[in-house]
């Protein structure tokens, strides 16, 4: 029986060689000295195979389009057995895949391990980290519910803002210029195709680097990295010294795994699955809802960001941050390793943390300038309703039941989350405001699906009423006006309604 | 030399951080979970459209004692819980809103106490079945006209037109009928009377309200009401 069974493993093993292969690679030299500082990047591989079999499994009950969505999900959660747990440990695995991977690379960045010979194993793994938040955020928009809906908004208001080529990158993000079921489709296939295949590519190049390269050692003061000798002792240090990494370091990162693995299906038990929360229908906007965590403190600074500046900031940061990170190996190719050695770089190190660590926790515990009540509490200025037409009326009811007053205030009362209207209609022409209620933008939701007609022709009736005494409605020469001017006493216009949303 | 190149950056990032604290919000809004009285619920649910003191605001007054006096208990309640499928939304926990049984009572309760002192209902009841289109058209012109306009647009009134398209999706055969019962006061709306070039004492029978609802809502486009 044994004998049968080493003659197929030899028969294999002659014609393809596999385990002399991969015998050495598992059981490589590693630094003795490296102890449990080096067990993040493991667990992030290990929440990576949690997601890729777990993903599948869900990829089998999940229907991917905007109708069913929603419903195969409330499916999945009390009709498949165990398929509520299938969807928790998807969810908190992915929640703790960024996390190991944003530990793992502080890990790395603290005892600057990504100095010669291996910056470009640093620098997939940059790659990698921005894989895998897109992961996380494509994984948001599965759910296909407010939050996902706000996600999207948020993402296409910031699409929209580069210029000349906004509007053409919006249609690409969202398959047309709404969100609908084509936008899931789109982010189906990236969930599930291109960025798994993508992830799993450079996870191999990552791991390959690795093994070409060595796992460094734990940084020493007085042991700079000098490129020219560095190889060159780094084998003989781990030659004299070393442990292989079956079983001896892999001990460890078994451990840890396994540790971690608990917590995640503690967590998924306990908990239970994210979402889906809220209307199923994508029309309903709420303006509350949140982006998952590792979105959070975007979500805070995009609120705490002055006006003037968001859209430069918007657009500016995300190419600096990702070069910056990218360029960290080659800005320090060499020299000390051990951070009493480097108190720049621990002090830039804290100085990100601590930043976006409190903008988190702001994104969590702020009522940012959203009022959340104000849909029924905030009345419309007096000022307002008593020249108002009865069709203007509607448009400030649409104003209240759409919420849009928990972001807007008139006169200065309701959310400061958007600008004050209460002089709008002396600044924004019909035209304009037909846009702005439909296609939103600037971080406010598009209403075009969200509104009938009659509901837009009403509202912007009431936005152009909304102007101190004595200021004409705005009004661009040369423009086809469709409103005739609201003036004392009020008139009501023949407004002809702007082409219902495709 | 370097030291100084890199130290700088970093100590502006950490200076701009602590110089930032103080502006950060942090405060959470008043919870008002806490507020059970009547008029806390009605400021906190229901002046956002029907105006703060329950007048002047973009839908019908509730502070008004006629109003109260014709409207049963019961139906009040019924519209608040479930909505009017307009803007009206339904307040009760029974259709996805936010109000208990409880509290709605309670507010109704306070409402009709409060504001519903010293109302006389109206002979004309509060809901009815539509009439005559035709009719109505009759009433419209020699009662409602002179404020709101004439129906092909031809002469505007003061008071804006109720017979525009737009307007007519979005409200209820029911909100058009308590205008014409109650008119809207608190605008100076005196949709029910005394009118213009008519006997003072001159109020719409029960026949004529029917009738001029119908009137209204057989204005309304083929698409129908845009109900929510
Ligand atoms: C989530 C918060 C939010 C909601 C809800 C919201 N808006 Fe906005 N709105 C904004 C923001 C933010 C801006 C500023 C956009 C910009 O900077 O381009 C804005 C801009 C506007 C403007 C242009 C104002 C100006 O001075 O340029 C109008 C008009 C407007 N919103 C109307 C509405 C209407 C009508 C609704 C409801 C149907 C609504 N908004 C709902 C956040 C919101
Ligand atoms: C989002 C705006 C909004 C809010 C909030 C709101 N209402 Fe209304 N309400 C309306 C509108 C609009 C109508 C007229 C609807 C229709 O029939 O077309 C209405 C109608 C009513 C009516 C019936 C009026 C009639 O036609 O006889 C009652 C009663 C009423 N509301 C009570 C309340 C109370 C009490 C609250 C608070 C708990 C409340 N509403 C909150 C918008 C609102
Ligand atoms: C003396 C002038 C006057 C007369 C006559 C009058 N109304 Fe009005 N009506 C008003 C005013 C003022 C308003 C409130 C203005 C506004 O809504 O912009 C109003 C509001 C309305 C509204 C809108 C209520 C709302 O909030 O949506 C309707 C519907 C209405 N009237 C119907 C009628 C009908 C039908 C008649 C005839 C039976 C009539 N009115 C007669 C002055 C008048």
């Amino acid at each position: 029986m044994l004998r049968g069974l080493k003659a197929i493993i030899g028969w294999t093993e002659d014609r393809s060689g596999m385990i002399g292969v991969v015998t050495p690679i598992i059981t490589h030299r590693v630094p003795r000295n490296a102890k449990w500082w080096y067990v993040f990047g493991s667990a992030t591989l290990m929440f990576f195979c949690i997601q890729l079999v777990s993903g599948t499994l869900l990829a089998t009950l999940y229907a991917p389009s905007a109708a069913d969505a929603y419903q195969s999900l409330v499916y999945i959660d009390t009709q498949v057995p165990m398929g509520w747990m299938l969807r928790a440990i998807h969810g908190w695995s992915s929640n703790a895949m960024v996390l190991m991977v944003v530990v793992h690379m502080l890990q790395v960045f603290l005892h600057g391990a990504f100095k010669f010979p291996r910056e470009l194993t640093w620098m997939v793994g940059v790659l990698l980290l921005f894989c895998t938040l897109a992961l996380a955020f494509t994984g948001q928009i599965m759910r296909w519910d407010q939050d996902a809906y706000w996600g999207l908004g948020i993402g296409a208001s910031i699409v929209d803002r580069v210029p000349v080529l906004g509007n053409q990158l919006r249609n690409i993000m969202l398959g047309g210029p709404y969100i609908g079921g084509a936008t899931l489709s789109r982010f189906f296939a990236l969930h599930v195709f291109v960025l798994p295949g993508l992830t799993i590519a450079l996870v191999g190049l990552h791991l390959w680097l690795i093994l070409r390269n060595g796992v460094s050692e734990m940084p020493k003061v007085g042991e700079p990295v000098v490129p020219a000798t560095y190889r060159r002792d780094f084998e003989a240090r781990t030659e004299r010294t070393g442990v292989p990494f079956f079983p001896d370091a892999a001990q460890r990162d078994m451990v840890f795994c396994g540790l971690a693995l608990i917590v995640v299906v503690g967590l998924a038990a306990l908990y239970g699955p994210f979402g889906p929360n809220g209307n199923p229908d994508p029309t309903v906007i709420d303006a509350n809802p949140r982006p998952d965590g590792a979105f959070l403190w975007i979500f805070a600074a995009l609120a705490l960001l002055p006006a003037q500046v968001e859209t430069f900031l918007l657009l500016a940061a995300p190419p600096v941050i990702v070069l910056l990170l990218l360029a960290i190996p080659l800005i320090s190719p060499r020299g000390e390793r051990a951070p009493t050695r480097r108190p720049v770089s621990v002090l830039a190190m804290l100085l990100v943390c601590t930043a976006l660590a409190a903008l988190t926790w702001l994104g969590v515990t702020s009522p940012w300038s959203p009022v959340m009540d104000a849909w029924t509490s905030v009345p419309t200025p007096v000022r307002l309703v008593e020249r108002l037409t009865p069709l203007q009326m509607q448009g400030a009811l649409v104003m209240q039941y759409q919420q849009c007053r928990n972001c807007h205030a008139i006169d200065g009362t309701g959310g400061m989350r958007g600008p004050d209207l209460g002089d709008v209609g002396s600044r924004l022409s019909w035209d304009q405001l037909v846009r702005q209620v439909q296609q939103g933008g600037g971080n406010m939701p598009a209403y075009g699906k969200t509104l009938s007609a009659a509901e837009t022709v009403a509202v912007v009736a009431f936005l152009q009423a909304c102007r101190t005494d004595g200021q004409p409605p705005a009004f661009i020469p040369g423009a086809l006006e469709r409103a005739a001017s609201g003036d004392l006493p009020p008139v009501a216009a023949p407004v002809a309604a702007p082409p219902a949303a495709p | 030399m370097r030291l100084v190149v890199s130290v700088v950056p970093v100590a502006i990032g950490w200076g701009m951080m602590l110089a930032g604290c103080d502006r950060i919000p942090l405060e959470q809004p008043a919870a008002t979970d806490a507020v059970a009285s009547w008029d806390g619920l009605y400021m906190t649910q229901c002046a956002g459209c029907h105006g703060a003191d329950g007048v002047r605001g973009p839908a019908r007054p509730l502070a008004d004692p006629a109003y109260l006096a014709t409207v049963s208990r019961e139906d009040l309640i019924r519209v608040i819980a479930r909505g009017q499928g307009t803007f009206m939304p339904a307040m009760g926990t029974v259709a996805g809103g936010t109000l208990a049984d409880a509290e709605i009572e309670r507010l109704v309760d306070g409402m009709r106490k409060v504001w519903g002192k010293e109302g006389a209902a109206l002979a004309t009841p509060w809901a009815g079945a539509p009439g005559s289109a035709q009719a109505g058209g009759a009433v419209y012109a020699s009662f409602c006209q002179s404020c709101h306009g004439a129906p092909d647009g031809r002469s505007a009134g003061s008071a804006g037109s109720v017979t525009d398209a737009n307007y007519l999706r979005l409200v209820s055969d029911q909100a058009l009928r308590s205008a014409v019962l109650f008119g809207r006061r608190d605008l100076g709306g005196a949709c029910n009377g005394p009118y213009d070039g008519q006997p003072r004492d001159r109020r719409l029978s029960a026949q004529d309200v029917a009738d001029v609802v119908a009137f209204l809502a057989s204005r309304r486009p083929e698409s129908g009401r845009s109900t929510r």
